[in-house]
């Protein structure tokens, strides 16, 4: 068998593919200003990828997750702005991005760092506590004038992929949308293979049961860490990628509400897989442009209660759930059981 | 007063008794014994609605108990004192005491005096913490507690597990004057073979989760060819 | 001299109202071991109760009653259509518990409109204390909120009703084969639990600006004061709120009231850090 027959044998790859190519071809049957509009929700499936490795992966529920994807955000935002001291000179995008992933990050790492070692933090406190951190952080970016206080700062520069003083920006719909979509299936990619590998099955035993993960000699608050750090980074990423499309950065983006907003979206995806999590913003995000205007608050109330439903009866998400049964190797029956 | 026809129940898809009949009397003491892991310990959590039964059914008095809840059999008046005692480690005797009146009787019921006659050393600790009586001490409060909801019928799970000989010698007496003196019916689980034959007066062996044998413990007294056959002792 | 009187009354109000909040909480928290994210929507349901009862020409006093009944009565529906179904899944309390507060706030805001409503307190009259003037509402909130702790300390811990519920946390298994019904105590420690956060936010709405975004603030901090305090003890919440609220009004005196909240909260995450089952804690739930 061949490398990529033996690739697409795995009923989960060619699922995976399949969804990718129709990505892909979407710019075919949609107008521009759908495209555009996907191409933003695309970010928002980073970020929500970010949130399955550590929640669905590695046990570690966020009510905070927001605070990277808005470190990104600001991060992109100040370099392409030419407003880091003493770098005001040289605005590139690959600055911005490279400090978009460093920041969230280091910040992550050292807040990890902190929380998980010594008497470490059990899930709740975890997830309250990230909660309070969102909440300082919106907080303290609202007074901060450096970085545009309460308005945030605004014209943010697209994208611009050129080097040594040429300018490649990618704004026009069509670039922009397959830009984010190789950035998104770059990320699934690198996150996948971590998934899959030895790493992976070792995070998913801390998320099953950190203790007993601990006696067979692992270290598992090195495992949760790097966990940590990395979807810290894939947030900051997506944060960077959001604001080069919106052009514009505001507290809200680093505070509780984003936060609560893509814990929703990844719970009703499914937090068990990269590509539901991911599928999952996509989906929410339509669905609330379409039907926001026409339910008004009734949107909202109608989201939460499925929430609420999804979270009692499909703890494996709503597309987690068809995802299951799709990639079921065949002859294997779903006993319904994780 | 209790009757079990065909038994079948378990845990998840194993099947832990397999059709198992038992009749037990008004008045009647009986024990149960038989090895590790033949489903004993699944019998009293089934008669006492811990585990639902997959098939056959338990009749309590006129009652059939058989997919009721806890707390509903035990208002009809069985009591239970698990393997392991089980008492509130954070409450004190009294109040895990109180409980066992309440929880049968109603808000209002008071721990009958009847409960320290049998085991006066409970009178002594009433604001001790449950669990930081001794063992022996913890397994009278247990079967105190049972008994302070005045049951018609009681379900005792090893109650000489883990305790020293003298200590086993009178929660047997104590058992015993409560069969004899208030007509309690009693069912008792035990692998110490001189306490079982001590609190009852049939033996019956249970093997694989089916009754394999009977006989009265004057009988097993005399002629210990049964104990060793299904006991291996 | 007044300044720091006020500055006092103002700091015990404020530890007083988050104690209030946190007292259902921790109640479901600390003894059933499920967050009940929906704290602050129940909060902002015993306000829009009380208004919604005023502007129909209903008494306050009998306004507070009604509340504090009809969110104890949601409760009770709350527990037996979700909670019920996610004990021992505890994360999940956390989230399945966000989506109702979104679905009751979202709720009040198609029955009310986003706008702010107020009411008026029964008692207006200004005490004079020490030369210093007081709002006499203010400090009969104070008394609620001491008499809804003595109240619960008192329920839990030393009626028959407290010492069944908390045998049925303690070994549901055992308590019901001794006879508690279990389910019962169940749905009424729920009950109970959002019953007094009815009762919080009927008390405060006349203090307040009574919108759909009232609940979040207050459930933070009464959060935190758990953690902080340690929900293996009804007194430490008490604990907790007191340094909560006693950091945040100083800060907040000397300084400005949002940075006092990113003090307070700091505080709090360093403090639940070195004391992860909270200082009066034997650990915290898992």
């Amino acid at each position: 068998m061949t490398l990529s027959a033996q690739f697409f044998a795995d009923r989960r790859n060619r699922t995976d593919a399949l969804i990718w190519v129709g990505f892909l071809a979407l710019p075919l049957v949609l107008g521009e200003w759908e495209v555009t509009q996907i191409a933003q929700y695309l970010t928002y499936g980073i970020f929500a990828m970010s949130l399955a490795l550590i929640w669905g992966h590695c046990g570690l529920m966020s009510f905070g997750h927001a605070v990277f994807f808005g470190l990104g955000a600001y991060a992109m935002s100040l370099s392409t702005l030419g407003m880091l001291p003493g770098l005001e000179g040289w605005t590139s995008s690959y600055l911005g991005i490279a400090l978009a992933l460093a920041v969230p990050a280091v910040f992550a790492n050292l807040l990890g760092r902190f929380l998980f070692y010594g008497r470490g933090l059990q899930g709740a406190q975890l997830a309250i506590v990230m909660l309070a951190v969102a909440v300082i952080a919106e907080r303290l970016m609202a007074r901060w004038p450096y970085a545009g206080g309460m308005n945030g700062l605004m014209s943010v520069p697209p994208v611009n992929l050129g080097l040594f003083g040429a300018d490649i920006e990618i704004f026009d719909p069509l670039p922009l949308y397959y830009l984010t979509l190789f950035a998104a299936i770059a990320v699934y990619i690198i996150l996948e293979s971590l998934v899959r590998s030895r790493r992976g099955v070792v995070m998913r035993a801390v998320a099953s049961d950190e203790a007993r993960t601990a006696f067979l000699g692992y270290d598992t608050r090195a495992v949760k860490l790097s966990a940590f750090t990395i979807s810290a980074a894939v947030a900051g990423f997506a944060g960077a990628l959001f604001v080069a499309q919106f052009g514009f950065v505001s507290p809200p983006l680093i505070g509780f509400g984003l936060s609560t907003e893509v814990l929703i979206w990844v719970a009703l995806g499914g937090r068990h897989g990269l590509l539901t999590a991911f599928l999952g913003a996509i989906i929410v995000r339509l669905a609330e442009n379409t039907l926001a205007d026409l339910l008004g608050p009734a949107w909202l109330l109608g989201l939460g209660l499925l929430f609420v439903l999804c979270v009692i009866f499909l703890p494996r998400g709503l597309l987690g759930e068809i995802y299951t049964r799709l990639t079921l190797p065949r002859g294997t029956a779903d006993t319904g059981q994780r | 007063m209790l009757r079990i026809e065909g038994l079948v129940c378990g845990y998840g898809g194993s099947r832990v008794l397999r059709g198992f009949d038992l009749s037990v009397g008004e008045g009647e003491s009986v024990a149960l014994l038989g090895r590790n892991g033949m489903g004993k310990t699944t019998l009293l959590r089934a008669v006492m609605g811990l585990i639902k039964a997959k098939e056959g059914k338990i009749e309590f008095g006129d009652n059939r108990i058989d997919g009721a809840k806890p707390e509903v059999i035990a208002k009809a008046g069985l009591a239970y004192v698990p393997q392991g005692r089980e008492i509130f480690p954070d409450l004190s005797v009294e109040e895990n005491l109180l409980l066992g009146a309440m929880g049968k009787n109603g808000l209002g019921a008071a721990v009958p005096d009847q409960v320290f006659q049998r085991f006066p050393i409970l009178k002594d600790r009433l604001n001790q913490k449950g669990g930081t009586l001794s063992g022996g001490q913890q397994q009278q409060l247990a079967i105190g507690r049972a008994l302070a909801g005045q049951p018609t019928m009681l379900l005792l799970d090893e109650p000489s597990e883990g305790l020293q000989p003298s200590i086993v010698t009178e929660v047997g007496n104590a058992m015993r004057r409560e069969v004899e003196e208030r007509g309690l019916t009693l069912v008792t689980v035990e692998q110490n073979v001189e306490l079982a034959l001590t609190i009852a007066e049939r033996c019956l062996f249970i093997e694989n989760g089916v009754l394999v044998a009977e006989a009265s413990s004057a009988t097993l007294r005399a002629d210990d060819s049964l104990l060793h056959k299904h006991l291996a002792i | 001299m007044d300044q720091a009187l006020l500055l006092l009354l103002d700091a015990t109000n404020y530890v007083l109202v988050i104690i209030l909040v946190a007292m259902g909480l921790v109640i479901v928290f600390g003894l059933m071991r499920v967050i009940n994210m929906a704290h602050g929507e129940l909060f902002l349901l015993g306000a829009y109760t009380l208004v919604l009862l005023q502007q129909a020409g209903v008494p306050y006093w009998i306004g507070l009653i009604a509340a504090t009944l009809l969110v104890g009565f949601i409760g009770l529906l709350m527990e037996e259509l979700v909670i019920r179904h996610i004990y021992h899944r505890f994360l999940d309390t956390i989230l399945a518990t966000w989506g109702i507060s979104i679905a009751i706030k979202q709720g009040v805001v198609l029955l009310f409109g986003p706008g702010a409503q107020s009411t008026t307190a029964p008692i207006t009259a200004q005490l004079q204390i020490f030369g210093a003037s007081y709002p006499a509402y203010r400090l009969f909130i104070m008394a609620v909120a001491l008499l809804v702790v003595a109240g619960t300390f008192y329920l839990f811990f030393r009626t028959r009703f407290g010492l069944a519920a908390r045998a049925v946390i303690a070994n549901r298994a055992m308590a019901g084969c001794l006879g508690v019904p279990t389910r019962t105590f169940d749905r009424l420690t729920f009950a109970y639990g959002a019953a007094l956060a009815g009762l919080a936010g009927a008390v405060m709405a006349p203090i307040m600006s009574v919108d759909p975004q009232m609940g979040l603030g207050f459930l933070i901090p009464a959060f935190l004061s758990i953690l902080v305090g340690g929900a293996g003890h009804l007194a430490g919440p008490v604990l907790g709120a007191g340094l909560i609220g006693a950091t945040d009004s100083v800060t907040a005196g000397l300084w400005s009231p949002v940075m006092a909240q990113v003090v307070v909260f700091a505080m709090a995450v360093v403090a639940i850090r070195l004391f992860p089952g909270g200082l009066m804690g034997r650990g915290g739930p898992r």
